[in-house]
C-alpha cells in the first residue's frame, strides 16, 4: 500500500504521519509544492481521473495505486530550485501553482486529510459560528463590530466578561476586553469578534472519520494554545451527544479529520467555538497518548 | 449595499433603478469597506447605522478592502474584511447576489470551483487536462485564476504550473438572471447549470459552453457591452431586490 504526503515535507504534523506509515510497511511518497514541474509531476482529466498518474524520479505511480494522502501545505511555499524569476513573476507562479495543487488534490481518487475544498468556513469565524449554531451546536453569543458603543453595550450585558478575536482564520490571541481594544475602536479600527467570555476549561476533539479523541486542556490563561508551558491535558470522554454533531458536521464538510474547539462551563454546558480543517494534532496525542495519527492511518488503509 | 467598482456599469444601473423606486442605497468601493462602521449581531448587518437587507458584490473577494490602512497593516485586515462579508451575505436575512459559499469566496471564484462543483452534480463539462499532457500547442490554456483562455506554455511552464488545458473551444455565452436564461442557448446542460447555480445561491451568471454542449466555464461576474442585454440584467436583478425587500 503506498500513501502520499503533499504540500510541505518540513511540516512537523507530515514528518510523523510518514514515520508511522513507515514503521506500518507502507510506501510513502513524498509531493513537495515548492518541487512541482521539476522532482514531481501529475497528469489527469478531472472527469475520469482513473488513468490519471504521479510520475517522481523515474516511477510513474497511477492515481488508483495510492490508499489516502495527507496534506499539509506551507503559506509561504518556496519557488522550484535553481528558478530565477522576477518579483511579479514570482507572485504568478506561486498563486498559479496553489491553484493547480488544490484542483489536483480535490480531484484524487482515494482519501485526502483534507481536500483544500473541506472546511473553507474556518477562512471566517463568524461565518462558522452562524453554521456551528445552525448545526445545532452551542455557540457563545456574539457580535461582530467596530462600533465603540454597541461593544460597549455588547460588553456591558456580560458585566465586561467578554473576549475579542479576530475575524479570519489568521491566527491571533484571543484577549479579555481590554483598554487597547477600546482605544482601537474609539480611533477606527477593522471590524473584531467580540464573544460571550465561558468561565470553565477548553476541550480540544479530534475527529478522524467515524473515531473521536476528546482532550481537556486546563490551562490559567484565556487562550492556552500561547500559554503552552503551563498546559495540563486530559483524556477524556466527551458526551455522546456531543460526539455525533461533531461526527456529522466533519463528514457533512468532507473533513476526514478536523479539530472541533470547545470551552466547558463550570455548570457542565459545551460551547463550541469553531472547527480547524488542518488540525494540529501533535501536542494533544504526544500528552495523552490517544493515537490519532494512527487512526488517520487506519482511514487510509 | 453595492460593492463595485465606477466603471462597473451594471452595477451603476441597478443602483439607479432600485433609487427610482425609493429603494435608499449605499455604495461603496472596495478599497474603502474598512472605513464603514459595519456590525453583524443576530442575523442582521448594519452598515454606518442602517439595516442592510441586500448585498449587491460585484468584485474579487481577493480585491484590496483597506486602501486608507497602512500597507503593513492592509494583508490582516483584507483578511478581516474578506471574513467578514463572507458572513454577512450569507446571513438569512440578507439577499445577496451573490450568495458565495466558503469554497467559492476563498478560492477568489476561480473557474475550477465551479467546474468542480458541476463535476460533482453530474453535469456535462469540457474535457480539459491538467498538468503533464500531450496536447500540442494549438491547445487553449485556462490560467486557475483567470476567466479568459490564453494560447498554450511551454513545456516546462506547464509541468510547474500543473496547466489546464482543452482542445475545447467557445461557442456561445448564455446569460442567466435567477432562474431565467435571458440571453445565449437554453439547452440541457446549461438548463441544468442555471437550476444548480440557482440553488447554490447564484443569481448572476455567464455561462460559456463548447460544441458539444459541455460547460467550458462559468463567470458569477459578468458584465456586458450590450446596452439592451444589460438593461435586460439589471431590471431582473432589481425585482429580485425588491421583491425581498418587500416579502411578506
Amino acid at each position: 500500500m503506498r500513501i502520499c504526503i503533499v504540500g510541505d515535507p518540513q511540516d512537523l504534523s507530515s514528518a510523523y504521519i510518514a514515520w508511522l506509515a513507515q514503521r506500518r510497511g507502507l510506501d510513502v511518497l513524498f509531493l513537495d509544492e515548492s518541487e512541482l514541474g521539476v522532482d514531481w509531476i501529475f497528469s489527469y482529466t478531472d472527469t475520469n481521473t482513473n488513468m490519471g498518474y504521479i510520475e517522481k524520479s523515474g516511477e510513474r505511480y497511477l492515481f488508483s495505486s495510492f490508499s489516502g494522502a495527507f496534506v499539509r501545505l506551507n503559506p509561504e511555499p518556496n519557488l522550484p530550485s535553481g528558478l530565477t524569476l522576477l518579483p511579479e513573476e514570482i507572485s504568478v507562479l506561486i498563486v498559479e501553482r496553489r491553484h493547480a495543487l488544490q484542483h489536483f488534490l480535490n480531484s484524487l481518487p482515494t482519501t485526502v486529510a483534507n481536500r483544500p475544498y473541506s472546511g473553507r468556513a474556518n477562512g471566517s469565524k463568524p461565518h462558522q459560528m452562524y453554521l456551528l449554531a445552525k448545526a445545532g451546536f452551542t455557540v457563545p453569543r456574539w457580535i461582530v463590530s467596530n462600533e465603540e458603543k454597541i461593544v460597549r453595550d455588547f460588553s456591558r450585558q456580560y458585566q465586561g466578561a467578554v473576549i475579542y478575536k479576530s475575524c479570519s482564520g489568521l491566527r491571533s490571541k484571543v484577549r479579555l476586553l481590554d483598554n487597547e481594544l477600546m482605544r482601537r475602536l474609539h480611533e477606527g479600527t477593522s471590524p473584531i469578534i467580540v464573544q460571550e467570555y465561558i468561565k470553565g476549561y477548553d476541550v480540544r476533539i479530534h475527529v478522524v472519520k467515524h473515531q473521536i479523541f476528546a482532550t481537556k486542556v486546563i490551562s490559567h490563561g484565556i487562550d492556552y494554545r500561547f500559554d503552552s508551558d503551563e498546559n495540563e491535558f486530559q483524556k477524556i470522554s466527551a458526551p455522546n451527544q456531543i460526539q455525533n454533531m461533531c461526527r456529522d458536521y466533519a463528514s457533512k464538510d468532507n473533513l476526514t479529520i478536523a479539530g472541533f474547539d470547545f470551552r466547558v462551563s463550570e455548570e457542565g454546558q459545551w460551547y463550541c467555538l469553531e472547527v480547524n480543517p488542518v488540525p494540529t494534532f501533535l501536542p494533544y496525542e504526544m500528552a495523552t497518548g490517544q493515537a490519532i495519527g494512527n487512526a488517520l492511518l487506519d482511514v487510509f488503509t | 449595499m453595492v460593492i463595485s467598482y465606477p466603471e462597473d456599469k451594471l452595477a451603476s444601473s441597478i443602483m439607479a433603478i432600485l433609487r427610482t423606486q425609493g429603494i435608499r442605497v449605499l455604495h461603496t468601493l472596495p478599497g474603502a469597506l474598512g472605513s464603514r462602521q459595519i456590525t453583524l449581531q443576530c442575523n442582521l448587518l448594519r452598515i454606518d447605522g442602517w439595516t442592510i437587507s441586500g448585498v449587491l458584490f460585484r468584485v474579487s473577494p481577493e480585491s484590496v478592502f483597506n486602501e486608507e490602512f497602512e500597507v503593513k497593516d492592509q494583508a490582516f485586515c483584507d483578511a478581516e474584511l474578506r471574513a467578514i462579508w463572507l458572513a454577512a451575505i450569507n446571513l438569512d436575512s440578507i439577499l445577496a447576489v451573490n450568495k458565495y459559499d466558503a469554497m467559492a469566496w476563498f478560492e477568489g471564484l476561480s473557474w475550477p470551483t465551479w467546474r468542480r462543483k458541476l463535476i460533482q452534480a453530474q453535469i456535462p463539462v469540457a474535457k480539459f487536462f491538467f498538468g503533464d499532457s500531450e496536447l500540442d500547442t494549438q491547445c487553449h490554456w485556462y490560467p486557475y485564476a483567470s476567466q479568459e483562455p490564453r494560447t498554450a506554455p511551454g513545456y516546462i511552464t506547464k509541468r510547474i504550473l500543473g496547466s489546464a488545458l482543452t482542445e475545447s473551444a467557445s461557442t456561445q455565452a448564455s446569460f442567466m438572471v435567477g432562474k431565467e436564461v435571458i440571453a445565449g442557448r437554453r439547452s440541457d446542460s446549461i438548463l441544468a447549470t442555471v437550476q444548480f447555480l440557482v440553488d447554490s445561491g447564484i443569481y448572476i451568471a455567464e455561462i460559456v459552453t463548447d460544441i458539444d454542449d459541455n460547460i467550458l466555464s462559468i463567470n458569477t461576474q459578468p458584465t456586458t457591452a450590450e446596452v439592451h442585454l444589460r438593461n435586460l440584467i439589471c431590471g431582473r436583478i432589481a425585482e429580485l431586490f425588491h421583491a425581498h425587500l418587500y416579502r411578506g
